[in-house]
């Protein structure tokens, strides 16, 4: 085998390609990547301007346990029962109170054929913030 | 020769599949959606015939058409369906902040609105029937009667909740 063919073999590349090409194409590359920099930098500005503000503390929120589901409906269920288990003002000037359910479902009983009205007071109040307790 | 008796006594066990009765899955009758020609339409899928109801059809329109009459004993049993079925939602005071609520659920109306304090019983048989904006129907689960016992004790928490001075004797004397 000769040297001078061994020796063409051995290179890299065919000693008669042109640097300038390869230059061109590299430096080609480098630029429209930096101008695809700019550009993207330019449209952010003008169109995302929050995109370059400091990003906000995102903070993660307290863990939602209930250690006692049963216990925390039945005090729920309890606030709720007192409600309806008194007796209290609801309306002192138009003389409105509330009284506890079992004496209204004997009230609703004793209506007969007319249990099933409409309560004949329309003038009922949004219910009082503090739960109503009596 | 003690090989082939192996073998003989191996094949035994699938010998003995054969002996199955298959009167059960080999019977004379169609299969679903086929052709049949014993009907008229030739099909196997028939529909009930013109009239036909279900059973306890005709019972269940007569609940629905009339409300059973008031008494201590139906009230009781529309509290008990009451605190299961709408009390979660409603809360057992009817104010509308159940349980369900305070986890997030849009909450429905109060029952001691000027509105539904007004509203017609056939309303709420009809919210308890088909549901009402976020609530779906409960006709599957509440039975018509338990509907308008349901409704009755919805009454007396209207009631109980807004009493007037000359409807209880002695009132005056229990308050604070």
């Amino acid at each position: 085998m000769p040297v001078e063919e061994m020796g063409h073999r051995a290179l890299p590349q065919p000693a008669d390609v042109d640097n300038r090409v390869v230059l061109a194409v590299v430096g080609g590359f480098l630029l429209f990547v930096a101008a695809a920099i700019a550009g993207l930098l330019l449209f952010l500005n003008a169109q995302v301007p929050s995109a370059f503000l400091p990003r906000t503390e995102r903070r993660f929120p307290a863990p939602a346990l209930q250690t006692s589901p049963q216990a925390d409906l039945a005090r729920f269920e309890a606030e709720q029962q007192a409600r309806f288990s008194g007796y209290a003002w609801v309306d002192r000037d138009h003389n409105k109170a509330r009284i506890p359910i079992d004496q209204a479902m004997q009230l609703i009983a004793g209506r007969g054929p007319h249990a099933y009205d409409a309560i004949g007071d329309h003038d009922a109040q949004p219910p009082p913030a503090d739960g109503g307790k009596p | 020769m003690t090989i082939r008796r192996l073998l003989c006594l191996m094949m035994l066990p699938a010998a003995l599949g054969g002996c199955g009765d298959h009167s059960m899955t080999q019977q004379n009758r169609y299969g679903t959606f086929t052709k049949a020609a014993l009907f008229r339409d030739g099909t196997e899928a028939q529909v009930p015939p013109k009239g036909a109801i279900a059973q306890g059809e005709l019972d269940r329109a007569r609940q629905v058409a009339t409300p059973p009459p008031v008494d201590m004993a139906l009230l009781a049993r529309g509290r008990e369906r009451f605190g299961i079925y709408c009390s979660p939602c409603h809360g057992l005071s009817g104010h509308g902040d159940g349980m369900i609520v305070q986890r997030g659920f849009p909450a429905p109306p109060s029952f001691h609105s000027s509105r539904l304090r007004a509203a017609d019983a056939r309303h709420f048989f009809d919210v308890i029937t088909n549901g009402y904006g976020a609530m779906y129907s409960y006709a599957a689960r509440v039975e018509p009667r338990d509907r308008w016992a349901i409704i009755a004790y919805i009454r007396a928490l209207q009631q109980s909740q807004r009493t007037d001075m000359t409807e209880v004797p002695q009132l005056r004397s229990k308050l604070p």
